[in-house]
């Protein structure tokens, strides 16, 4: 295979990686939270932290650019302080397959976690341990299932990010050409052999993904 | 007196409004569905709220709405068995004995979980999982953990209420045993008048949130 093409399969599996591991992370924590608390202005978080799911790419993108750019809110504080701009760069990349592939993770957690029974809690309290102990011990190994389908989900929306990431990463041959913004530029340039080859590795993952995902969401543990 | 109550929770359109005490005995909660009977078990609990109340176990003050005292759940050492869905799916009958000895020392923990095992006749089947045991064994196990955490009251909330008439006249023996052998007060909740009568060394009758008689066991 050749090198560009290695490059961004790499470079694709790198991205959707480090955005899987943060989108693991942070989806659990709203996931959690959102599933056990009740508080003011609650379905608006829980619209603007879904919004990427149903916005196109590009307005996701968009937004991504005014907040992170050279000159958005954030940019511009990490530029005065570090002249350094996550803007065409593949951290870029990655902060885009994050925001798209939260929603996702945090749509199937949640529902996971409001599915344990109330009284596995109220028993775990009852036993003396905490909040965090009776998250950790009872909460989260029963909702497992949807939790590893969340993420494994969560990393083919990663892997296929196109539209947010063109916006705030650009493609940039050899830098931020991730597998779909390369199938995008072979295409253009009519290099058909070379485009044909990364669809059907890119549809091979995303296909194996999914039949896992569905494998994990049906097994009973 | 080992424990004594009086609360005051409103929800929507119930109201309950209970006092009572109780020294080392079996207190049965008894009347119908929707009386208040599992209600107060969740106030003295402290998984619910009262609106209004005072809770002293062993003169120990856990709740008082005046002086704004509310002991959390975790550390009132009160023991609580769930009608249904005790045990945890997720850990063999071993872990689940254990997960109840919660702040004991490892080797102190698994020393007693090896002698509750005993008590509650386990032995064989610490290694199988809630859904490979009957429901009379997962009642055992159940009290098993509440009681290895060695609380100062246990609440029993229709324990044997999925069970069959065979087994539940079983379990009631073995109720009476774990009495004598824990030494503990035992608050049980029941809408079976004969179970009452049996356990009981005193009933307290439920009615639309208050109690409405107090009678002797037989």
């Amino acid at each position: 295979m050749e090198s560009s093409l290695l490059h961004s399969a790499y470079l694709s599996i790198k991205v959707a990686t480090i955005a899987t591991f943060f989108v693991a992370i942070f989806g659990l924590l709203f996931s959690y939270f959102l599933a056990t608390r009740k508080f003011k202005g609650k379905e608006i978080i829980e619209v603007i932290l879904t919004l990427p799911l149903v916005m196109p790419p590009t307005v996701t993108g968009y937004y991504l650019i005014i907040l992170f750019g050279r000159n958005g809110f954030i940019g511009s504080l990490i530029y005065n302080y570090t002249e350094w701009t996550i803007m065409f760069t593949w951290y870029a990349a990655a902060l885009s397959s994050f925001i798209v592939s939260l929603p996702l993770m945090i749509k199937t957690t949640q529902a996971s976690i409001e599915s344990v029974d109330k009284t596995m809690i109220d028993s775990a309290y009852m036993l003396g341990h905490s909040e965090t102990e009776t998250a950790f011990k009872v909460i989260f190994p029963l909702a497992k299932k949807g939790i590893i389908a969340g993420i494994i989900l969560s990393f083919a929306r990663a892997i296929g990010e196109f539209g947010a990431t063109l916006m705030l990463a650009g493609n940039i041959p050899g830098k931020t050409d991730t597998m779909p913004l390369a199938i995008y530029g072979l295409t253009s340039s009519g290099e058909w052999g070379k485009a044909h080859m990364m669809v059907l590795i890119l549809t091979l993952i995303s296909g194996v993904f999914l039949y896992v995902a569905n494998r994990f969401s049906k097994r009973n543990f | 007196m080992a424990v004594s109550a009086k609360f005051l929770k409103k929800f929507n359109d119930f109201k309950l409004d209970v006092e009572f005490s109780m020294g080392n005995e079996t207190l049965v909660f008894f009347g119908p569905s929707g009386a208040g009977k599992s209600l107060t078990l969740k106030l003295l609990s402290g998984l619910i709220c009262p609106d209004q109340g005072i809770l002293k176990i062993n003169d120990q003050e856990v709740f008082n709405s005046e002086s704004k005292i509310n002991v959390r759940p975790q550390d009132r050492s009160i023991g609580y068995v769930f009608q249904n869905h005790s045990l945890f799916p997720h850990m063999t009958v071993e872990q689940n004995i254990l997960f109840g000895a919660k702040g004991a020392q490892k080797s102190v923990a698994y020393f007693e979980m090896k002698e509750m095992l005993h008590t509650f006749h386990l032995e064989s089947l610490e290694k199988k999982y809630p859904r490979e045991i009957s429901g009379g064994q997962e009642q055992r196990v159940a009290l098993a953990m509440t009681l290895i955490r060695k609380p100062k009251l246990l609440l029993l909330d229709e324990p044997f209420s999925a069970l069959d008439n065979h087994l539940r006249t079983t379990m009631r023996e073995s109720l009476k045993e774990v009495k004598e052998k824990f030494n503990i007060p035992i608050i049980f909740v029941t809408h079976d008048e004969g179970e009452a009568n049996f356990l009981g060394n005193r009933i307290l009758v439920f009615k639309n949130g208050k109690i409405i008689e107090e009678k002797k066991g037989l």
